[in-house]
């Protein structure tokens, strides 16, 4: 009779392996699992479906945190910090577009002033007023 | 006439230190009568300290005790007033024996209460711990010592993080789920995720997160141990 369970026949016992240490993931990919199943989003859940959610999630994340520690650099800080995470996600094209209608609590803003808003620049010629001339006086 | 009235004042001034001495010293009467099963001439103060007897269940205390206890120092002036009361205001005494009873009741309720080892209130139920309050928070701490290994992060900063990884797991998501009711399927799979994360992140982001869902999915495909 095979024996059941995480005991095999030697009497080793099996450790269990996480789904995240599976895939390579720092992720959890259980809880990942558990969320798709408690939150409704269908029947029936893949078992690649919390794999593949928990790496894109990991990329994300990663993505962030390396632009928001070079900022974070820039800024001679070695905590990173709402603001730093701010500007690095505005100064990025494409994470802008992805939080375009997202407010980061204590973020700031972008140091921006618009052309126009400058002070005109003074010319180097200056424009001599030419007094009444010898003509006017005759006339 | 003006002698009266400065008399009148007095006596009202007397009355007001009988009222607040009679409160002390009748309690004290009534915990020695209890003690040492006296009757007194007075009817209404026997029955209230037959009902003493009857609803009250009375220690005994050390004659020390009676004497270091201000309630049971009665002076032979309080006594005195006591009497002039009795005949005066008995009302006032069964007020006062009513405000007695509710208050041996509230003590009788307390002593009901079940107690700890030091004496405090036991809380039915299991014991208080620290709430597990689930979150991305040392996942995203893993990543950035894995991206900047000697950079730290604030608190304000991780509940950010956090909120950004919760906020994209309900896009994601709840896009797939839309796919999913698009093609008439009843599972979730991971080509759901893959059409979801084409469709929410743009551009490159969404090419190289594509690639590396692929990658995890076939690690954990191919894993054997």
């Amino acid at each position: 009779m095979a024996s059941r369970g995480k005991t095999q026949g030697s009497g080793t016992t099996k450790k269990g392996i996480s789904r995240s240490n599976k895939a390579g993931l720092q992720f959890p990919v259980g809880r990942i699992a558990r969320y798709l199943k408690i939150g409704k989003y269908a029947d029936r859940i893949g078992s690649g479906a919390p794999v593949y959610l928990a790496s894109v999630l990991e990329y994300l994340a990663a993505e962030v945190l390396e632009l928001a520690g070079n900022a974070a650099m820039d800024n001679k800080k070695t905590r990173i910090m709402p603001r730093h995470i701010q500007l690095a996600v505005r100064n990025d094209e494409e994470l802008s577009r992805l939080l375009g209608d997202v407010t980061i609590a204590s973020g700031g803003v972008t140091p921006n002033i618009h052309n126009m808003l400058l002070p005109k620049k003074v010319g180097t010629s200056t424009s001599t007023f030419m007094g009444p001339s010898a003509d006017d006086d005759d006339a | 006439m003006a002698p009266k009235r400065a008399e009148k004042l007095v006596v009202r001034s007397t009355k007001k230190v009988v009222e607040s001495s009679v409160l002390v010293s009748v309690v004290g009467k009534r915990l020695t009568r209890g003690k040492k099963d006296t009757q007194t001439t007075d009817g209404e103060e026997e029955v209230g300290s037959q009902e003493h007897l009857v609803v009250i269940p009375i220690q005994e205390v050390t004659p020390q005790a009676q004497k270091d206890s201000p309630n049971s120092a009665i002076t032979t002036e309080n006594k005195a007033e006591q009497e002039n009361n009795t005949q005066d205001g008995g009302v006032e005494n069964n007020q006062e024996e009513e405000e007695e009873h509710e208050e041996v009741k509230e003590k009788k309720n307390k002593a009901k209460t079940p107690k700890g080892k030091n004496g405090k209130e036991k809380k039915r139920g299991r014991k208080k711990g620290r709430r597990s309050v689930e979150g991305y928070q040392r996942y995203v701490y893993r990543v950035l010592k894995q991206v900047h290994p000697e950079m730290g992060i604030s608190s304000k900063c991780m509940t950010v993080l956090n909120n950004l990884m919760n906020d994209m797991f309900e896009r994601l998501a709840f896009e797939a789920s839309k796919l999913k009711d698009y093609t008439g399927h009843m599972t979730l799979s991971s080509r759901e995720i893959q059409g979801a994360v084409r469709l929410v992140l743009p551009g490159e982001l969404g090419k190289h997160a594509i690639a590396e869902g692929v990658k995890a999915v076939n690690n954990y495909t191919s894993y054997d141990a």
